[in-house]
């Protein structure tokens, strides 16, 4: 396989790969955060996935040098030759009910679509995580169906609430916490993407499989309260 | 010194812009090197020791006194209850205030940084981070052992960064030869609108051919160039991915001397391979206790 590592300052190692998608980063990911010692690829610090890349981040006793290049060449033609499919997949429960729905009218009408052909076509597709960032838990999943891929708004709104389903271009995502945001607003979810409490604080990570699922504003109270 | 290990959570790092004073403040009082400490950004400072301790202040010169009487930098300082300190705002850049023990807020995902766009870490149960305020309640532990700490040399100064130096990111291949040699041959003044998020930069404009094909994750030190050609360095508090191309990565042993520097500051940059980095930051921590003490 080819991979290209190179360092992003003396710290770190990025590595690429074309022949990569996110559920092998995942794998490597995972490998290496469970061997790293093992592995040849000691005091890695930070091992953060993204679409196209992965970069690790080493603690400063252990800078990277030739001997973890090879020992990363290594662990990555071992994932290479296995089949990495998705460990975890989740369904997420949306209402997409008007009132927590802004921007989905807009949607169906530029796409000459009824709403609920626009929550169907979201509803249909399989996401697959492609990276997690912007913000803790914001988990970027693709791909949304060209019919319903939407630039962002001109002006981002000043606040978004935690739970807001959105599609930016071919993109969605579920807004992990209030904040400012410019994605189109489509319904909203539930479930919590991240508790900063949790050992495991992030619900989805790189790799993860996510459909969603639609749910009554009667059944998003039930299950809202219930947070 | 911030979260580790959960960037791909999107949980950015966090941690004092200037982790050699951090480190070298609570080092004077046997504190272990890490230890929760008060970044306070262009002095003004003024507290009452609500109890016995001892504290130790770091960071860049700044004139600090105990009851209106001046003290030193990077010694051990004794407070008994009603003992008033103060930090000047008077020529003051980046201090470090730590205390016997270190500040014992609520520790959130493995650390008490305060990241205010995370809402993570500070006062209370470290969810709802909020800047300190006058009238506040910093916890710190009564009564504890006072471990021989190191020594500093009194007259040692922490001076912010005139030349930075940078591991080139050649992978990237996004900027032009031309466009390498504006960047690593001018100065650059720092922008007042830099945060703890990233040191923005105006100068010479630095302008890439081409763009990275997807975000990818970024940490402090990377030097973004978004289209407008004004690089922005990216700081403790920085987002983890990012999607403009990065022209280099500050060298780890130079980030701290960035974090004193202040708006108005003028900076070069000087490209440098990884093994001169390296040996940059052997040099660097020269003297630090190792990191579990």
């Amino acid at each position: 396989m080819t991979a290209r590592i190179s360092p992003l300052g003396e710290r770190t190692l990025q590595v690429r790969s074309d022949e990569f998608g996110p559920s092998d980063w995942a794998a490597l990911a995972l490998k290496l955060r469970e061997n790293d010692a093992a592995l040849g690829l000691p005091g890695i610090e930070d091992i953060a996935p993204a679409e196209r890349s992965l970069l690790l981040i080493f603690g400063t006793e252990h800078l990277p040098g030739a001997l973890q290049r090879r020992a990363l060449r290594a662990a990555m033609s071992a994932i290479a030759d296995q089949e990495n499919s998705a460990s975890n997949v989740h369904r997420l429960p949306v209402c997409y009910a008007a009132e927590f729905a802004p921007d989905l009218l807009g949607i169906a009408k530029a796409a000459g679509l009824g709403e609920a052909e626009v929550i169907a076509l979201h509803c249909d597709a399989k996401y697959t995580v492609q990276a997690v960032g912007f913000a803790p838990g914001f988990a970027y999943l693709g791909t949304v169906d060209a019919r319903i891929a939407t630039p962002r708004l001109a002006t981002p709104r000043t606040r978004v609430p935690v739970g807001a389903v959105g599609i930016a271009d071919a993109r969605t995502a579920v807004y992990p916490a209030a904040s400012p945001g410019g994605w189109n607003i489509i319904g909203r979810c539930p479930q919590r993407m991240f508790d900063a409490r949790a050992t495991r604080p992030g619900c989805l990570q790189v790799g993860d499989r996510v459909q969603f699922y639609a749910i009554s504003a009667a059944e998003f109270a039930a299950l809202d309260g219930g947070q | 010194m911030g979260r580790i290990g959960l960037q791909h959570h999107g949980v950015t790092r966090g941690g004092a812009l200037d982790t050699w004073s951090l480190q070298w403040a609570n080092a004077v009082l046997g504190n272990p090197r890490h230890a929760a400490a008060l970044e306070v950004s262009f002095g003004g400072l003024q507290f009452e020791a609500m109890i016995e301790t001892r504290v130790a202040i770091g960071g860049t010169p700044v004139e600090a006194t105990i009851n209106d009487e001046a003290v030193n930098l990077w010694q051990p300082l004794r407070l008994r209850p009603g003992d008033r300190v103060a930090l000047s705002a008077q020529a003051a850049r980046r201090n470090y205030l730590a205390v016997q023990g270190g500040f014992t807020t609520a520790q959130v995902l493995g650390s008490r940084a305060m990241t205010l766009r995370e809402g993570l870490g500070g006062l209370g149960d470290g969810l709802q981070a909020k800047p300190v305020r006058t009238g506040d309640l910093l916890p710190c532990a009564d009564s504890l052992p006072e471990p021989e700490g190191q020594q500093l040399p009194a007259d040692t100064v922490a001076s912010p960064a005139s030349v930075v130096r940078v591991v080139p990111n050649v992978a990237g291949r996004n900027f032009p030869r031309e466009m390498r040699q504006a960047y690593f041959g001018s100065s650059y003044t720092i922008s007042p609108r830099s945060d703890r998020m990233g040191c923005r930069l105006s100068g010479a404009e630095v302008l890439a051919s081409t763009a990275p094909d997807a975000s990818f994750a970024v940490l402090p030190g990377c030097i973004q160039v978004p289209p407008d050609g004004q690089p922005i360095i990216l700081l403790a508090d920085c987002q983890t991915m990012g999607g403009y191309p990065v022209i280099g990565t500050v060298i780890a042993a130079d980030l701290p001397a960035l974090g004193r520097c202040i708006p108005g500051d003028v900076l070069r940059f000087q490209p440098v391979t990884p093994d001169a980095a390296r040996r940059a930051w052997n040099e660097h921590t020269k003297g630090l206790p190792p990191k579990q003490s």
